[in-house]
């Protein structure tokens, strides 16, 4: 058999996993929209009376409500909201009546920021010290690895926030306690990644202002989501490397260069992209901790903010939005597990 | 070479940082920043009606008619120059400033003046405060304004459907700022963002971010004195905490509401901060439902007034930040009269408790709820509550069940006349007692505030304080209204917050007064 039919040969199982994984996401999607939808009407209090002072008399209550298009049976609402995502229409906001998706597009940038810095933090420390650790397994720093493995990842996000605060904010004076940038050092809007737009317009005291304080909250979050990436990328590489078929690769005279890349390596991958992946996916949500602790102006922060307002609109569209985002990540993690594992798409 | 470049962006980095790794940035002349744990929802005067919005923001860049100068309780001119007002007290002529223009360079006149004041009414169905200046729910209307009349570029006639005393102090209000055509459409709120009016601020190019900052440019155009730094910065926090380790850190210059008193406490002992205080106009009161057993019988609640401890609250909660409160009328206004402690002591009275409800044959023990919310007036509140429920049950006459709830919740349950005993607090809309009388003990402000009190004598009473110019029997009346409360307890005045701000050396021109305003164009940096 020749190369290309062979691959095209594979094509057809993919494809049809590839259909089936879009088309389950469908109702889990309105599963979701439902249960947000559903969870804020039954949460006390409204828009109304928790927006504005106690002057409004009922009358003109009434009135806000009609206009927001509170006063319509919850069956008209809720086909209104879901039919409006899926034209990608996630309403305006009560409070400050703008579209929820420039609320969105606003503040993502800060969000994804400080999720790739803490990825990166999370990755380091995850390989790093893993590697570590497999290579002296059962020895005293495999043991204390893990044993700090372990607590980082019970520590709460916003208690560990709050200790590095004080040490690094409060006693030792290094680096800022919150915000995203010093004030008056916003670089010009390219991208809204300060660290990018600062770097392509070229300035260095937006950059520096920037890196300091991405470092905390950064830190904070990398390294508690760090801890779960050291156990895991231990245990993959010590079973990685007992494997029979990295044994067999050895007996047939491969260079162990050529195992550790193209067997152990590929094989170690897929559990830790698929890990990777899905904390990506929970670390955009779960920034709303670090970004309360650290004063970042991210999606998690606004969440917090509309949902004080009881903003149905503001926060039923940036639920929707993190979970889509959660669906479209996952979905693309089994794809990419499927490409590297033809496994997966046979099953 | 994929290694190399990856290499050069960190190393670029590091000296990035390195260079930056002095601790927060220097502080720049010419610039402030200040943070608050205040929260925007509008910017428009037309339609927002909260704290930071009017007091912080509108008030350093919008201006009405008239306003209350710092350490004055009544109202002297500002875009009008000179006003009369006519006989029979309901025709206001104001001579407006000339050569005023707003910061987008159009000119401010009486017609713009008229519709700015025009647009509040129309907006009313925002929840606006457009109540202080009309009346909103009945047509034709029995009170506020009539008719308002440009007679020329720089006369405005405004006729009032009846006389108000009051009419000046809630024309002050920021809800009745000017506002140009551009930009404030007349019948729906302005774009989020827009900031356009006549004061020493103006908004800065880009300069809001919602939930994170507002910067304010100094107004080079304005007509008086013009504000002594060149931006300012509001930068909002989430958190008391985030906020205090921003001031002691020094990454921002001034930290103003709020923060908690223990850690106000902590910072007066910091070398490089100011803690400036100033009186308060906001009070804390508990509040009966007098329609709602056991509260219906004027005896349990007076039972109440004779068992609290003031003093254990402030001592207990505030750390000194607040001062016992005696009466619904703050002190600093000259009508305060401390008739809680005329008619009660001012400390808990076992034997007047027992007196109370041996009077009411009231049982051994009275169980109730007392509610508070622990998402509005910071995080003091539950310990308030306990300190109250402690008092009470020392008597061994209460069994008090604390219970609590969201402010969105809250808000609408005592509005509904849901709870018995509720924690509340008043924010004043104009410095007048009246503002601290009428809405507690009218007919209709009392239904709103949930404690359902009504007494004809004492609707009889507010009217004629606010028909009369007489500054005397105002005076006499208010005294009067205070002793009624006193005597009826529908509210128990607990305390008066002081206001706070704790500002970094270096920084000078933080005053606060009680109106609740913070002045941002006093403020400079002086090395």
């Amino acid at each position: 058999m020749s190369r290309r039919s062979s691959s095209s040969a594979h094509r057809g199982p993919f494809v049809a996993y590839l259909a089936s994984r879009i088309v389950l996401a469908f109702p889990l999607l309105l599963l979701l929209l439902t249960m947000v939808f559903l969870l804020l009407r039954v949460v006390p209090g409204d828009p109304v009376s928790a927006t504005r002072g106690p002057g409004p008399s009922a009358q003109t209550a009434e009135q806000v409500r009609r206009t927001a298009g509170l006063d319509r049976p919850l069956a008209a609402q809720y086909v209104d909201y879901v039919s409006g995502v899926f034209r990608g229409d996630l309403g305006r906001t009560i409070v400050s009546n703008k579209p929820v998706s420039s609320v969105i597009a606003e503040r993502l940038p800060a969000t994804v920021e400080l999720t790739l810095a803490a990825m990166l933090v999370a990755l380091a420390l995850g390989l790093g010290l893993g590697t570590f650790a497999a290579r002296r397994k059962d020895h005293p720093p495999d043991a204390a690895i893990r044993l700090g493995a372990i607590v980082l990842y019970a520590a709460p996000v916003f208690w560990l926030g709050l200790m590095l605060q004080l040490l690094f904010s409060v006693k030792l004076h290094w680096l800022p306690s919150g915000g995203r940038i010093g004030a008056f050092d916003e670089p010009t809007r390219v991208t809204g990644l300060y660290v990018v737009d600062s770097v392509v317009t070229g300035n260095l005291r937006s950059l520096g202002s920037t890196a300091v304080h991405l470092a905390l909250p950064a830190l904070t979050l990398g390294v508690a989501i760090g801890g779960v990436f050291v156990r895991l990328v231990r245990s993959n590489v010590i079973r990685s490397s007992r494997a029979g078929f990295v044994e067999a690769a050895r007996a047939r005279g491969i260079s162990e260069r050529t195992i550790a890349l193209r067997h152990s390596l590929r094989n170690a991958l897929i559990p830790i992209i698929t890990v990777v992946g899905l904390w990506f996916a929970l670390l955009l949500g779960g920034a709303i901790l670090t970004e309360t602790t650290f004063t970042w102006p991210g999606v998690g922060d606004a969440l917090l903010f509309y949902l004080r307002n009881r903003d149905y609109p503001a926060v039923q569209g940036i639920v929707t939005f993190f979970g889509v985002l959660v669906i479209a990540v996952s979905l693309s993690i089994d794809v990419i597990a499927a490409l590297i594992d033809p496994r997966i798409r046979h099953r | 070479m994929r290694r190399s470049r990856a290499t050069g962006i960190a190393l670029a980095l590091v000296l990035a940082l390195a260079a930056c790794s002095r601790g927060p940035a220097p502080a720049r002349s010419g610039r402030i920043v200040i943070g608050t744990t205040e929260s925007v929802t509008s910017l428009d005067p037309g339609v927002c009606y909260e704290y930071f919005c009017a007091s912080m923001l509108l008030a350093n860049t919008h201006e009405g008619l008239v306003r209350v100068e710092p350490g004055a309780t009544a109202p002297s001119g500002a875009l009008a120059e000179s006003w009369t007002i006519s006989d029979d007290g309901r025709t206001y002529t104001f001579t407006l400033r000339k050569g005023v223009v707003f910061h987008d360079g159009s000119p401010f006149t009486a017609a713009t003046m008229k519709r700015s004041l025009e647009r509040v009414k129309t907006l009313s169905s925002t929840g606006n405060a457009a109540f202080l200046l009309f009346d909103t729910t009945n047509d034709p209307p029995k009170s506020g304004i009539a008719s308002i009349d440009a007679t020329d570029e720089h006369t405005l006639v405004i006729v009032l459907v009846e006389r108000d005393s009051t009419f000046l102090s809630k024309l002050a209000f920021q809800v009745a700022s000017a506002t140009p055509e551009e930009g404030y459409p007349s019948d729906q709120q302005a774009r989020a963002g827009t900031v356009v009016g006549t004061g020493p601020f103006e908004l800065a190019p880009s300069g809001y971010r919602e939930g994170e900052y507002v910067d304010l440019d100094r107004y080079e155009g304005y007509w008086g004195q013009k504000a002594k730094s060149e931006r300012v910065r509001i930068r909002f926090f989430k958190s008391p905490s985030a906020l205090r380790l921003a001031v002691e850190s020094g990454e921002i210059d001034i930290a103003f509401r709020s923060l908690n008193p223990d850690e106000i406490g902590s910072l007066r002992k910091a070398s490089a901060l100011d803690v400036v205080e100033g009186s308060g106009a906001v009070i804390r009161f508990l509040s009966f439902n007098v329609t709602k057993k056991p509260f219906d019988d004027v005896r349990v609640r007076r039972a109440i007034a004779s068992a609290l401890d003031r003093g254990e609250i402030v001592r207990k909660v505030f750390d000194g930040v607040a001062e016992p409160l005696y009466s619904m009328v703050p002190a600093g206004f000259e009508a305060h009269r401390d008739v809680f402690k005329e008619r009660y002591g001012n400390g808990p009275d076992p034997g007047k408790v027992s007196s109370e409800l041996g009077a009411a044959r009231a049982p051994e023990q009275i169980p109730f709820d007392l509610w508070y919310t622990p998402t509005h007036y910071g995080d003091t509140e539950s310990q308030v509550a306990e300190v109250i429920k402690d008092r009470l049950e020392s008597t061994g006459r209460f069994k008090v069940t604390l219970r609590s709830s969201e402010w969105a919740d809250y808000k609408t349950s005592f509005a509904r006349g849901d709870f018995g005993a509720f924690l509340l607090g008043w924010f004043p809309d104009y410095l007048d007692p009246d503002d601290y009388l009428d809405p507690f003990v009218g007919t209709s402000g009392a239904r709103a505030l949930g404690s359902y009190y009504s007494d004809a004598r004492v609707d009889e009473l507010l009217v004629e304080e606010r028909h009369t110019t007489d500054a005397a029997r105002r005076a006499e009346i208010f005294v009067e209204l205070q002793r009624q409360i006193a005597e009826d307890v529908p509210q128990l005045p607990l305390w008066q917050a002081k206001q706070v701000a704790v500002v970094r050396d270096g920084v000078v021109g933080v005053s606060l007064d009680p109106t609740q305003i913070l002045h941002l164009a006093p403020i400079e940096r002086r090395r």
